[in-house]
């Protein structure tokens, strides 16, 4: 399964000629040929980037860790079902309130 | 219960060494005036260090599964109490993740050990994970293969742990 980890090489494998876009909170956000350079940068962790660009990278990376994570969570919940236990619930992702503290953190419920 | 001893050594000594966590960009320009360069690094390397513990956790459970599916880690209770822990540290990925995303301009001291807090929990998970391993997979060879891959989502946690506060 591809990691965002694998998307950034790839993307650091291409040597510019096209129109890069990458998506932050759910909308595509074009790049210029010339951020295909920094994202190496970031990538690489070697060399300096502008602010705005490290957000939007890691706002990305940060996706594709939450869909990677659901998607896990999915195959986990559908083995334990497969084993007459109970699935864990999804945490909130998008479009709702800050996560709260520690305290409030998700508590999976209590199987037998 | 059974516990892996040799894995929770490794644990331990990990977070005694890993002391400091150098960041992934160097140099950060075009800052806004209310966030630091250090701000955006420790920001950056939380992104960086969650990714490496999802790729570690993702890794390790469709290890488990396999060993499952292969006969080497039977259906039972040890196999639901890893299924538990690998949900429950992607629970808290999903949740430190969606943290981040909502806090690139005010990664302070209290955002950051909410983080931690949620590492911290991921850690507690590793612990039931590598319990339920040590319990359930039969093959030893197999299972040192898993406490491989457990040692870097460790490394990537105690990376996490390490951020400056």
């Amino acid at each position: 399964m591809a990691t965002s980890g694998n998307v950034l090489s790839t993307l650091t494998g291409i040597n510019g000629g096209i129109t890069l876009a990458i998506e932050v909170a759910g909308q595509l956000v074009p790049l210029v040929k010339g951020a295909i350079m920094e994202i190496r940068q970031i990538a690489t962790g070697s060399e300096t980037v502008t602010y705005e660009l490290l957000v939007q990278t890691d706002q990305a990376e940060l996706g594709k860790i939450i869909q990677l994570s659901t998607d896990d969570l999915a195959t986990w919940n559908a083995e334990l079902v497969r084993q007459g236990a109970a699935p864990l619930p999804v945490p909130p992702v998008t479009g709702g309130p800050d996560p709260g503290p520690i305290t409030q953190s998700p508590e999976p419920p209590k199987t037998a | 219960m059974k516990v892996n001893r040799g894995l929770l050594a490794v644990f331990l000594a990990y977070t005694v060494v890993m002391g400091g966590c150098a960041p992934r960009v160097k140099t950060v320009t075009d800052l806004p005036t209310n966030i630091t360069e250090r701000q955006a690094q420790d920001w950056d390397a939380a992104v960086a260090n969650l990714h490496k513990i999802a790729a570690a956790s993702h890794a390790i459970g469709e290890g488990i599964v396999t060993l499952n599916k292969d006969g080497l880690f039977p259906d039972g209770p040890a196999y639901v109490k890893a299924l538990q822990a690998l949900g429950k540290i992607d629970q808290f990925q999903i949740t430190a993740a969606t943290l981040l995303q909502k806090s690139p301009n005010t990664f302070d001291a209290g955002t950051k050990a909410r983080v931690q807090g949620y590492v911290q929990q991921i850690s507690a998970a590793i612990l039931e994970l590598n319990n339920a391993g040590a319990t359930g997979i039969k093959n030893p060879g197999k299972l040192q293969e898993v406490n491989n891959l457990v040692l870097q989502l460790t490394a990537s946690v105690n990376l996490v742990l390490a951020l400056t506060q």
